[in-house]
């Protein structure tokens, strides 16, 4: 038949065996990681403080009034971070689909865009955090002038603002 | 059926799936432990101050649980570890997708591009399921 025992000193020493090894290959590792993260600080902006050349480190975001207000002045280049498929049921009109999960495919659709170009990354709502992602990505890119719409296609959907299809 | 459960060489293979999906699984992540902090953080559970200490020391234990499953090392303590963490694994992946959350789940680091959802919870049942046939019918 069959039997549950286990010796217990066993299976705590190889959980705890494999975190030591993880804690002191990781402190090693060049991809090495802080202990404990830091806060993503999220720094809202206005219209008036879209400075190209910042280099802060903090995301920098829009609202919606402000994202609204640039997408009426055809002022920046829309970004969807989503997948695919959402974007093909519904995105910002004229947004390019650089899905976070295929970064690295999807990012030759930005090589005709200049480095300084205002440039607003969104993805579904204030719950996703694939604008982020690709911010960041995008920031190591070389694009400085760019902002994540924290809203996002939700918000925007809400408020009827115009989106577009891909048609089958 | 008891007999079937029990054959030795069913419980290798078994053993041997088992230990390959954890080794690459836990790669995956070690290549890229920023990647998967972050997946983790999808799912708004873990507080922030252990989320990187989570994201250090898992992989670790898939990789080594992986191994000494393949090699027949502490069979059932590993088959135990193996399901703690699927039956873990359901339960979060579940509480995503009753809070409407929609992310990739990070489950293979990031290089994997599967969703959280019903599917994902599936599979993981599926290794649940191995896991403690391992457990109940492996060597000690």
């Amino acid at each position: 038949m069959f039997s549950t025992k286990i010796n217990i000193k066993v299976l705590f020493s190889i959980v705890i065996i494999s975190s030591v090894i993880g804690l002191i290959f990781n402190s090693f590792s060049s991809e090495r990681i802080p202990l404990i993260r830091d806060k993503e600080e999220i720094l809202f902006t206005n219209i008036t403080d879209l400075n190209p050349d910042s280099t802060s480190t903090e995301i920098r975001a829009l609202d919606t009034k402000t994202v609204k207000e640039l997408f009426d002045q055809e002022k920046a280049v829309f970004i969807d971070a989503r997948d695919k498929w959402e974007f093909g049921e519904g995105h910002i009109s004229g947004a390019l689909n650089v899905a976070e999960y295929k970064y690295e495919e999807d990012k030759s659709k930005l090589e005709n865009i200049a480095k300084d170009r205002l440039i607003i990354i969104y993805c579904g709502g204030d719950d996703c955090d694939l604008s982020k992602r690709v911010y960041k990505k995008m920031q190591s890119d070389g694009f400085k002038n760019t902002f994540v719409y924290l809203d996002g296609f939700s918000i925007w959907l809400e408020n009827n603002l115009p989106i577009q299809k891909v048609e089958e | 059926m008891i007999k079937v459960l029990q054959n030795k060489y069913l419980l290798i293979s078994v053993q041997f799936f088992l230990g390959l999906i954890f080794i690459i699984a836990g790669a995956q992540k070690i290549i890229n432990p920023n990647g998967f902090a972050e997946s983790i953080m999808n799912y708004r559970i873990f507080p922030l101050v252990s989320i990187n200490y989570i994201a250090i020391t898992l992989p670790w234990i898939e990789l080594i649980s992986g191994i000494l499953l393949i090699f027949g090392k502490y069979v059932k303590e590993n088959a135990l570890i193996y399901s703690v963490l699927m039956a873990a694994f359901i339960i979060l992946v579940m509480s995503a997708i009753f809070r409407g959350l929609d992310f990739e789940c990070g489950c293979f680091g990031t290089n994997d591009a599967t969703r959280v959802g019903w599917m994902k919870i599936l599979e993981n049942v599926g290794l649940l399921t191995l896991s403690v046939y391992v457990y109940l019918f492996g060597e000690k």
